[in-house]
């Protein structure tokens, strides 16, 4: 046993850059506002793939916020967002081999690969009923993710998913989060 | 009632309806050849399968290599050549050990050369198989618990039990035993099978290893890897302890093997 667990960690270095771009229309009928990113962020360890740099689980390269708003009227008011970015950088097995009668994975690049992209697009319709005498009110109509886009939670590699009896092996998306429609009711004591 | 199992309904929808198979690019490598080599001291039999690597996502066997030259030396320089018996395998059978001694595998293959040593500890014996009647509990349903019971020699002591259930072995990953002496160095040591509940009748053999620390790692290693499914925060492939980038290991070691018939 080892009594000094710091003597087990290894140590490297990190970097990170990046450059932002905003554009924001704050008056008329139309408001809102376009948010880009672009940045890297990357690991080097001597003990880590031959001290080659690599891409940290958080190195989102691209990412990009929409929002617009439009008050249709005093009473309507429609509003929209959408979301993109670089799927997690994640270590995949890039080849398998077969010892001591199982089969194993031989693991690729640290972080050599990417979670699928992420994006979704929310849609949302506010009704400002009308006021009363101690409190303003509204009744919000929101959708979650519009088309119901299955984003990457995470990725497994397995040969026994449901009805799969090859014993190749596949990969399994698990989704959290597929379109969900909401009611809101707001209000506001004067 | 009626709402929980609405609710679990809906946690059925919102939960599984969102796993599915998809398509996915991988970084695929070049073919690396895989070595693994046994000697196995107690049969006096010097074994070797030499396979390939194949994609993540492939529905082909294996590939095997033959016709490398596989030989195997002891600690005097004395080499012994292993036989060719197709399909990837090489053996040699006779071969008498000397626990306590350092062997080397060398196979030359394609124009190069790999190599790997283990050293031979001296099988630690199996002093009794034994089992226990257990209640349903928390930790498994009814029925006899099967025991190792042996000494534990004093120096660090590295071992691997494979079971036999009924003449089958269990090769499964999570039926796999193997253990240090790092908490129970040089005692009188009682070893359960606790996952595992048997029925009267059922014979159970104990294959029990003794394996050297460098075994005892890259076995430990390659369980690990392969019983996880990709989502641990830094998989690594385990040491390989062939020189020339082979994957896989030589295993020298021998064993002691005792078996049970429960009974009531």
């Amino acid at each position: 046993m080892n009594d000094k667990v710091e003597s087990e960690l290894v140590y490297g270095r990190g970097r990170a850059y990046g450059v932002e771009f905003q554009v924001k229309k704050t008056k008329g009928k139309l408001t809102g506002w376009f948010n880009y990113t672009l940045s890297r962020a990357l690991r080097q360890f001597d003990d880590i793939d031959n001290g080659q740099e690599f891409s940290a689980r958080q190195d989102r390269i691209h990412d990009l916020n929409l929002v617009l708003t439009y008050k249709i009227n005093e009473k309507f008011v429609l509003s929209t967002s959408f979301v993109y970015y670089t799927g997690d950088a994640v270590t995949f097995p890039s080849a398998q081999y077969t010892y001591d009668n199982i089969t194993v994975p031989y693991v690729g690049k640290r972080n050599g690969n990417r979670l699928p992209d992420y994006h979704r697009l929310d849609l949302g319709f506010t009704w400002y009923l009308k006021d009363r005498k101690r409190f303003e009110q509204s009744l919000n109509f929101s959708v979650y993710n519009v088309y119901a886009r299955e984003n990457a939670f995470s990725v497994r590699f397995t040969d026994s998913f449901e009805g799969n009896s090859t014993g190749q092996t596949q990969a399994v998306q698990t989704a959290l989060f597929k379109l969900i429609p909401s009611v809101t009711y707001n209000f506001k004591i004067k | 009632m009626k709402y929980i199992k609405l609710l679990y309904f809906l946690l059925f929808i919102v939960l599984l309806s969102c796993e599915k198979v998809i398509d996915l690019d991988v970084n695929e490598i070049e073919q690396k050849l895989v070595i693994e080599a046994e000697y196995i001291a107690t049969e006096s039999l010097v074994k070797v399968e030499i396979s390939k690597t194949k994609d993540v996502f492939s529905g082909e066997d294996f590939p095997v290599v033959s016709g490398a030259q596989v030989e195997i030396i002891d600690e005097n320089g004395v080499s012994t050549a292993l036989t060719d018996m197709g399909n990837g395998t090489y053996e040699l059978s006779g071969y008498a050990p000397t626990y306590n001694t350092q062997y080397t595998m060398k196979i030359n293959y394609d124009g190069e050369t790999y190599e790997s040593f283990d050293y031979l500890p001296t099988p630690v014996t199996l002093d009794s198989v034994t089992s226990e009647y257990q209640e349903e509990s928390l930790f498994g349903s009814a029925g006899y618990v099967v025991y190792m019971n042996f000494t534990d020699p004093s120096g660090p002591n590295y071992y691997r039990a494979m079971r036999f259930v009924n003449g089958e072995e269990l090769t499964d990953r999570g039926d796999q035993f193997i253990f240090d002496d790092g908490f129970s160095e040089g005692n009188q040591q009682t070893v359960p099978f606790f996952t595992a509940r048997y029925e009267v009748g059922d014979s159970i053999n104990i294959e029990f290893r003794s394996y050297s620390e460098k075994t005892f790692d890259f076995i430990s290693e390659l369980l690990d890897i392969a019983g996880d499914s990709g989502q641990s925060a830094a998989p690594a492939n385990p040491n390989s302890t062939w020189s020339n980038g082979a994957i896989g290991n030589f295993a020298a070691y021998g064993y002691d093997s005792k078996y049970i018939i429960i009974q009531e």
